[in-house]
């Protein structure tokens, strides 16, 4: 019996010491000939200092880069093509362009375009990766349909990194931006981030896109907006901001709320009155950027707000508007009329500007508005909120203990604060 | 009697052998997405994303109790990542040490209000803020004790992005590996809503101005066991659970996860033993209730460096304590067990966690002293403890072999030389004694969580620096350690 157990376990301890072989022998092959490759990269790098010497020395030149002398074995070719690869990574415009010029000269465009068709998936993204890096336009159509046929999974987005590398055309770049927001609906800020590896300017596409009707492209368009640092397509991002769809109502009014000073009139008040509080917090926080002491009557109004988010840009816009919105966030404080809330956002964010205002490192003229808020605080809001004990330390502008506002009551039940699960919006009026 | 010690020994080689070909079949099913991730981390580029306008914000967690000897550098390491918007909030959980001191005087921190302090969970009294204005990133909060997920809670309060990353203060990130665990994020942000790091053993690896330089298998022999260790766990198993969607723990060491699903869920439990593991499990069945698509995912590029604990009376109690993490919330999400709805949680994670994690140490020591006793009877049957103790050996090298063969294809880290052979000895090595002391461990830890013992055991810290040089089994560097008591959960073995 024993000598039989031992026996009927003896073909899984053979298949074990099998497969532990066959591992580390692919683990030593791995690994020499990952060696053997750095030793001769190393040496090939050597070999060819002068080479770089001169690529480098004639990146401004006129002529056209010259490969260099001799037949060139194929790894050494690839480490010339690594080295042009990392320059290429760190420079751009009409260097970059010569480069990639003599990547294709060299015929390593060529070799990885070879690659693409590969059997072997790994082959395939490394193939594509280099491509990108070798910004080959050649290969864009390639990689294209290479994105295309590949499964959705983080491998794509190697893919589609490369393609966005390579687009020649706003034909290629449309085509990219379709194939991101068909496989990833919701990865729409990577997205917008592998487009921006274009050497084309994706926001033409973006506005064009907003007068899609395809919501994934109309949201990927909006993300792209969202970090192109300037205002495109306003009349079709205000037509957007009424959009029946939510997300796509909420991002738009946030884009042009971006610009709060090329809006029309009216329409920030609009915006701070709005339905969605996400819209409301933001245009609140648009407002104080403004900075204009004429909308502190608007912003005491969002003070109220039954959201957190926009009682807090509400009153931290407040102090943003001079002595005239700290005013109203002191009466606020102070006038035991309003909600624990509102009062609280606005004791908040006195405190916290008082905070900023009298800090070691602030200038002359902060300390100045420092004083005189202090001042100003100690006479609207005695006997009003913060409490009597918190009183002498709030009047005099010293740092009070967050003590108080995190043990001023129970948190609210996880259920009650889940976003997806929060009760229906209560505005305090 | 004799042929009762037998079949017992060899059901419990069987439930070996059968852990081996589960984790076989989880790679198989899920090798396209495995091979996936691993080709992603190896192409991946980080240029763009480090300096893109696109990149979310994220708030780093740094919970630390009496960490005066490596919250420094990790602060330091966190304060240089390459990372276009991001805080670091270190809450200081009533330490009684001086780790609120060294922090105020490296960092020149002044008493501050927080903007936009929120109290969505609930947590022990915030005593004060600190800024720093040399350092505009650095928050550090000071609180009462509370625990580290009462620590966690209050930092979640405090900040002010949508994602949270929680980053252990005796822990370093490598200077790209937000941004890795971001871009993981990124590939999915509806659907992936947590994401987990890898954490490496840092001890014996060189260390400068908050970042390891050149890293080395730790010299001495316990660190090293468990360098192995968490190679197979996060390279080896938590690859193939994420695959399937089934990861139980995400490392509290490092991982990201979206502000909004913490606080849908409660945030972390105070006075859970593990509580990684709990608010990973709370986060797939609040998802799974709702019937809402996500991921809870892993990041294997995304890497944090950690120190191991550099003795076996440290070592017992860090493993006693995750095993009461494991029963308490074993317990708590026990209605998952079998339930349709559950998917892979309830039918393989948590039914895998009770035999492996729960079953195993008794089996593995009961099968184990079973067969000795059967051998005792008859030493002409040394053969069957052999063969028993050859099952384990080269079941841990297997899982060895794959994890360094996935960090040698992925990112060409694999050791070499007399490192290679240190890691290979270590791997037998764990089947011929440290597995049983694992087990007589985790046996102890039962017993903890049935009494209800919650103490959080002694961990003793070592400072960075020393933490290199201790390495080399210098005893001096013992004397300069503090006593701890941890608040660190990192890697539950395979």
């Amino acid at each position: 019996m024993p000598l039989n157990a031992v026996s009927a376990v003896l073909p899984f301890v053979y298949a074990l010491c099998g497969l532990t072989a066959v591992g580390f022998a692919a683990l030593y092959g791995l690994r020499l000939r990952n060696r053997r490759r750095g030793k001769l990269s190393t040496a090939y790098r050597e070999k060819h200092r002068e080479y770089f010497n001169y690529v480098g020395a004639n990146l401004d030149g006129e002529e056209a880069l010259r490969p260099p002398a001799g037949s060139l074995e194929p790894l050494e070719l690839r480490v010339i093509g690594r080295k042009l690869e990392e320059w290429m990574e760190g420079i751009e415009g009409r260097h970059r362009d010569r480069l990639a010029e003599l990547c294709l000269t060299l015929g390593l465009v060529g070799l990885e375009r070879g690659r693409l068709r590969s059997r072997l998936p790994w082959v395939r993204i490394d193939a594509a990766h280099r491509l990108g890096a070798m910004r080959a336009r050649e290969a864009a159509p390639e990689l294209l349909t290479l994105l295309a046929l590949e499964p959705p999974g983080p491998a794509g987005f190697v893919i589609a990194r490369a393609a966005a590398k390579c687009t020649r055309s706003a034909d290629d770049l449309r085509q990219l931006a379709e194939l991101l927001a068909a496989r990833a609906p919701g990865s729409r800020e990577l997205a917008a981030d592998i487009l921006a590896s274009s050497p084309l300017d994706p926001q033409p596409l973006y506005a064009e896109l907003l007068q899609s009707d395809d919501e994934p492209l109309i949201l990927l368009a909006l993300a792209g907006l969202a970090g192109g640092g300037r205002l495109a397509a306003p009349a079709a991002l205000a037509r957007l901001a009424d959009d029946s769809r939510k997300e796509v109502r909420v991002k738009a009014a946030k884009l042009l709320l971006a610009y709060p000073h090329l809006l029309p009139n009216g329409r920030l008040d609009a915006f701070l009155r709005h339905d969605d509080w996400e819209i409301r917090a933001a245009a609140a926080k648009a407002a104080g950027e403004l900075g204009n002491p004429a909308n502190a009557v608007r912003l005491r109004r969002s003070l109220r707000d039954g959201q957190w988010w926009v009682r807090h840009h509400g009153a931290v816009a407040l102090t943003q508007l001079g002595d005239t919105g700290f005013r109203v966030l002191c009466e606020t404080a102070g006038a035991p009329d309003e909600s624990p809330e509102t009062r609280k956002a606005a004791y908040d964010a006195i405190h916290e500007a008082l905070n900023r205002a009298s800090s070691p490192w602030t200038d002359s003229e902060s300390l100045q508005l420092a004083v005189r808020w202090k001042r100003m605080a100690a006479a609207m809001t005695a006997g009003g909120y913060p409490s009597e004990a918190q009183q002498p330390a709030f009047a005099a502008g010293a740092s009070v203990s967050l003590a108080a506002a995190s043990s001023g009551g129970p948190a609210p039940a996880p259920a009650a604060t889940a976003t997806g699960s929060r009760p229906a919006e209560r505005r305090i009026r | 009697m004799r042929s009762l010690l037998l079949g017992y020994g060899l059901f419990a080689s069987a439930l070996i052998i059968g852990s081996c070909l589960l984790y076989f079949i989880i790679m198989l099913l899920s090798r396209r997405t495995v091979l996936a991730t691993i080709q992603s981390a190896a192409y991946s580029r980080f240029r763009e994303l480090g300096h893109s306008a696109y990149t979310p914000p994220v708030s780093v967690l740094v919970p630390a109790y009496n960490e005066e000897l490596t919250v420094l550098e990790s602060v330091r390491s966190l304060l240089s990542l390459d990372y276009p918007g991001y805080e670091v909030i270190v809450v200081n959980d009533g330490s009684k040490d001086g780790t609120l001191q060294v922090l105020i005087e490296a960092f020149g921190l002044q008493p501050s209000s927080v903007s936009g302090y929120r109290r969505t969970l609930r947590s022990r009294t915030i005593r004060q803020a600190y800024r720093s204005p040399l350092h505009p990133r650095l928050v550090v909060i000071d609180k009462d004790n509370g625990g580290k997920a009462d620590a966690l809670n209050a930092g979640i309060n405090v900040s002010r992005y949508p994602l949270i990353a929680t980053v252990d203060a005796d822990s370093m990130l490598e200077k790209d590996a937000l941004l890795r665990l971001v871009r993981t994020y990124m590939e999915n942000p509806e659907e992936h809503i947590a994401v987990g790091g890898n954490v490496r053993i840092a001890n014996g690896s060189t260390i400068e101005h908050g970042m390891v330089r050149k890293s080395r298998m730790p010299r001495r022999w316990l660190p090293a066991i468990q360098s192995v260790e968490y190679a197979r766990s996060f390279l080896g198993g938590r690859i193939g659970w994420s695959a399937l969607n089934g990861l139980t723990i995400i490392s509290g060491a490092f991982g990201l996860f979206r502000k909004d699903r913490l606080i849908e869920v409660g945030g972390y439990e105070p006075g859970c033993p593990g509580e990684d593991m709990n608010v990973v499990l709370k986060l797939h069945k609040r998802m799974l209730d709702l019937g809402l698509p996500y991921s809870i995912v892993f990041c294997p590029d995304a890497v944090c460096w950690t120190q191991a604990p550099d003795t076996l009376e440290v070592l017992a109690s860090q493993r006693r304590r995750w095993m009461r993490g494991s029963l308490w919330n074993l317990a708590a999400f026990r209605s998952m067990l079998f339930i349709p709805k559950y998917k892979t949680i309830g039918f393989l994670s948590l039914p895998y966690t009770i035999i492996y994690e729960t079953l195993g140490p008794y089996l593995r020591l009961t099968g184990f002293l079973a067969l000795v006793g059967y051998c005792l009877f008859d030493m002409t049957n040394w053969p069957i403890l052999a063969m028993f103790i050859a099952v384990n050996a080269l079941v841990g090298l297997v899982f060895t072999c794959g994890a360094l063969l996935i960090d040698e294809m992925a990112f060409r880290r694999s050791p070499a030389g007399k490192d290679l052979a240190k890691t290979i000895v270590c791997s037998l090595l764990m089947a011929v004694g440290y597995d049983q002391l694992q087990a007589l461990w985790k046996l102890a830890g039962q017993w903890e969580y049935v009494r209800k013992s919650d103490a959080w055991g002694n961990m003793v810290r070592t400072s960075w620096q020393e933490g290199a040089d201790s390495s080399a089994a210098s005893p001096a560097a013992a004397s300069a350690k503090s006593g701890k008591q941890s608040q660190t959960a990192k890697a539950p073995a395979v």
